[in-house]
């Protein structure tokens, strides 16, 4: 069951934002929704299919576009690349991601185009119901899971 | 010796990313051009000078894979080094099939490693 190895993509979405982006999430003391809450999602085919997702405030993504770009939040760039940056970010995640579902070797894995959605509140609700782990990236709500198809 | 590159990516962060590095790592890159995905790379390379092509593989419309055989089978772009710029888990796999391919660089990348990628390819280049 992947659902159950979503601890290692919540390491691998952690390690994307940090090498990536100099952003270290970490878990969330009092977690509350993302006010303008996305869906990132990926898609995978392999020895295992299934679907990494990644649910945060839109904010964040203009964060991780600042940060990979050094520039600041009010360049008209970091709004313009924040859902794009989002989606990189879970692209690579998914990329470290694999290899550990395969006993290192990822190389039969096929990854998909990653997605990004508008999501309301109750989708944020049904990550956490689902027993995502909140956390917390520099004051920006984050969630992830890990879904077999 | 100054050479042209162009960056092929569909995320626009990415290129732009790429291409700050390479201009901090104060490469001798005359010019840097962009494409969104493969098919767009082609039209650019059918009609400019390109000296290196820093290339995703997972692209909508047409990926890095695609584009890398129809370059493959063209008597001018078969001679363009391709380096692939990729978080695919079977980039290098890819890459040992293909003798036009020159490296990978796994997603995330470092300044350092697109620095030392690019010198080593384009030093052998134009050795």
């Amino acid at each position: 069951m992947l659902e159950q190895r979503t601890d290692e993509a919540v390491m691998a979405v952690v390690n994307a934002l940090e090498a990536m982006a100099f952003i270290s999430p970490g878990p969330a003391d009092e977690p509350t929704a993302p006010a303008a809450p996305v869906l990132a999602s990926i898609v995978f085919a392999g020895p295992v299919n299934g679907r990494l997702e990644l649910i945060a405030d839109a904010s964040l993504g203009c964060t991780i576009a600042c940060n990979l770009l050094g520039i600041t939040a009010d360049d008209p760039q970091a709004g313009e690349r924040g859902r794009d940056a989002l989606r990189e970010v879970l692209n690579v995640a998914c990329g470290l991601l694999l290899p550990s579902l395969q006993d290192g070797s990822a190389d039969r894995f096929q990854m998909m185009l990653p997605e990004l959605h508008e999501a309301g509140t109750q989708a944020w609700d049904q990550f956490i119901a689902g027993g995502s782990m909140p956390l917390d990236a520099e004051g920006s709500p984050l969630a992830v899971r890990l879904v077999e198809m | 010796m100054s050479y042209t590159v162009l960056i092929v990516d569909d995320s626009a962060t990415t290129r732009a990313l790429i291409k700050r590095t390479i201009q901090l790592a104060q490469l001798p890159v005359e010019r840097l051009y962009e494409a969104g995905n493969g098919r767009e790379a082609l039209d650019l390379l059918d009609c400019l000078k390109v000296d290196l092509v820093l290339a995703d593989l997972n692209m909508p419309d047409m990926n890095g894979f695609e584009m890398t055989r129809h370059m493959a089978a063209h008597p001018t772009m078969s001679r363009i080094p391709v380096v692939v710029v990729s978080a695919e888990p079977n980039a290098q796999a890819f890459a040992q099939g293909h003798t036009l391919v020159r490296g990978v660089i796994r997603k995330p990348f470092t300044p350092e490693g697109i620095r030392t990628m690019v010198t080593g390819v384009m030093g052998d280049q134009h050795a």
